[in-house]
């Protein structure tokens, strides 16, 4: 794409209000039902329609740069693996054994020549294929020609390097939309992932439905009730942004008020943005949704990619990644080390939220909720897409009885 | 029930995206430079989102009233759409301060000019 393009539809964000409004489908102005988040069905559904069907984030295309560097993830149920091969091309596949169904590999790193199951030590080239087999005389009838571990479709836009099991999915950059272009004029791809002291990766679990917590970070709603810190550090009001039906990118002025909290202070005092990240950023961060649950924090000096995966019908998995620059100085260590702070604190508020949630929606007096058109837009429109994706939640919605939260006229 | 002095006043941003223009336009019949009237107002709001308490805000609440229920002009719908947020304001202070009488009374003020609260929260 050309930037400069590109650089034009950012610059002339489509996502105004009105825009939000005709996007609206009328009968989406309330949320799902509670019975949504506690149903055992729709979650087999949500697994098997959305997340493995779905372009799922698995890696940064600098962890990936030399044969047999690898990065693994899940797709749903389905752990995969990329890896770079010998002759240079990037390839997804499934990370399960085909002999006893072990994981192969695990978190990122670098295989030797070849991956080795952990297991029985079946081991694979690296473009999947069954090289060997311990005791290979003592199975009857294994043709190794025939045995591979199965391949996935991968896609790479702006060094995010993303998988997707279902070969009828759209493409990625098609699922993207506006938001392909804006990675690649973030300069993703010159950044690199940062190894703190977790690795490359950090995992945080939870005790809620998955769906409670992306609802929770696709609104700005709560903000001004919950998160002091974000009003203070960041003028909501003047967010712009773009999306489509999937997903969404927005950016939003930092204050320019010295914070009357000495920490947030300092954080004010440091931010600088990193070479190669555009103007637009001076005094701004920015936000990217992906479909379904992989989320962007953008920052003058540092990305923040998390996302999460359903690891039980109330439980879920949050994976964070930060990409920094190559030559990131003490200046922005500070600020991304005092930004991470900050974040633990505004995370502890969405957790006291979203188990107050949790509990909620198990109510039988609670059916669903009435959605602010403007500033739960979002929600609306990844609640409209779980509907048309999952047949249960229409028949969830028509048994769904005992609304007594909204008063009769 | 007094406010904690650093109690968080959760102001939605609808309060400093819309009370400023929305003073400014009523203001701007009593003369003065509409830009320099929002620009004022925008800045004494944005300090009351970031560093004000419940009192303070309540001030200001009586103060902007005090315009909407004055407002001889003919922006009928500046006036009405102020008069239902600032309403909203003092409904959703009572999260963290109790209305006194002053109060009331400034809210009657804006049901006159058009504020139109639930049934049980009528004035």
């Amino acid at each position: 794409m050309d930037p400069s393009t590109a650089a034009t539809d950012i610059a002339s964000p489509t996502n105004t209000p009105e825009s939000r409004a005709s996007q609206k489908p009328p009968s989406a102005t309330r949320s799902l039902p509670g019975i949504a988040y506690t149903d055992p069905e729709l979650y087999e559904q949500e697994l098997t329609r959305v997340f493995e069907r779905a372009w799922i984030l698995v890696g940064h295309i600098s962890e990936l740069s030399e044969p047999g560097q690898y990065v693994t993830a899940n797709v749903g149920r389905e752990p995969v693996l990329v890896v770079r091969g010998h002759d240079g091309e990037l390839r997804a596949m499934s990370n399960v054994c085909r002999h006893r169904a072990s994981t192969i590999l695990e978190g990122t790193g670098q295989t030797r020549s070849v991956m080795r199951c952990p297991y029985h030590a079946w081991t694979y080239e690296l473009d999947g294929q069954l090289a060997a087999a311990p005791s290979g005389q003592g199975f009857a009838c294994l043709d190794r020609d025939q045995v591979a571990l199965p391949q996935f479709r991968l896609g790479v836009v702006g060094g995010l390097v993303f998988c997707c099991t279902d070969p009828e999915q759209m493409s990625l950059e098609e699922m993207l939309g506006p938001v392909g272009p804006y990675i690649e004029w973030l300069n993703v791809s010159g950044l690199q992932v940062h190894r703190g002291p977790e690795g490359a990766r950090w995992t945080e679990d939870f005790e809620e439905n998955w769906k409670i917590l992306a609802d929770n970070y696709y609104e700005d709603y709560h903000v001004p009730v919950a998160h002091p810190i974000l009003v203070r550090l960041i003028d909501v009001k003047e967010t712009v942004g773009d999306n489509n039906d999937w997903c969404e990118w927005s950016r939003v002025p930092y204050r320019t008020r010295p914070s009357r909290d000495p920490r947030e202070r300092e954080y004010q005092s440091l931010i600088r943005r990193m070479p190669g990240m555009p103007g637009e950023f001076e005094n701004a961060m920015g936000h990217v949704c992906i479909w379904p649950t992989t989320f962007f924090e953008i920052y003058p000096h540092h990305i923040d990619m998390w996302q999460l995966e359903p690891t039980g019908l109330h439980r879920t998995r949050a994976t964070t990644m930060t990409l920094v620059h190559p030559d990131a100085g003490e200046q922005d260590r500070r600020a991304r080390e005092l930004m991470r702070e900050l974040n633990v604190d505004i995370m502890g508020q969405d957790v006291d939220i979203t188990t107050r949630v949790q509990r909620g929606v198990q109510a039988p007096s609670y059916h669903s909720g009435i959605l602010n058109d403007e500033q739960e837009f979002s929600v609306i429109r990844f609640q409209q897409r779980l509907r048309e994706l999952l047949p249960r939640i229409a028949e969830l919605e028509a048994t769904a009885t005992g609304e007594r939260s909204v008063a009769s006229p | 029930m007094s406010p904690h002095p650093d109690a968080w006043l959760f102001l939605p941003p609808e309060v400093e995206a819309l009370v400023p223009p929305l003073l400014a336009r009523l203001a701007a019949t009593g003369g003065g430079s509409p830009d320099d009237v929002e620009r004022d107002l925008r800045y004494r709001v944005e300090t009351l989102v970031l560093e004000g308490d419940a009192e303070q805000w309540k001030a200001f609440l009586h103060e902007a009233t005090r315009m909407v229920a004055e407002y001889a002009g003919d922006d009928a719908d500046a006036r009405t759409v102020l008069a239902s947020i600032l309403d909203d304001q003092f409904l959703l202070a009572r999260g963290v301060v109790d209305l006194d009488d002053a109060d009331v009374a400034a809210r009657r003020k804006l049901s006159r000019a058009g504020a139109k609260p639930p049934r049980s929260s009528q004035v």
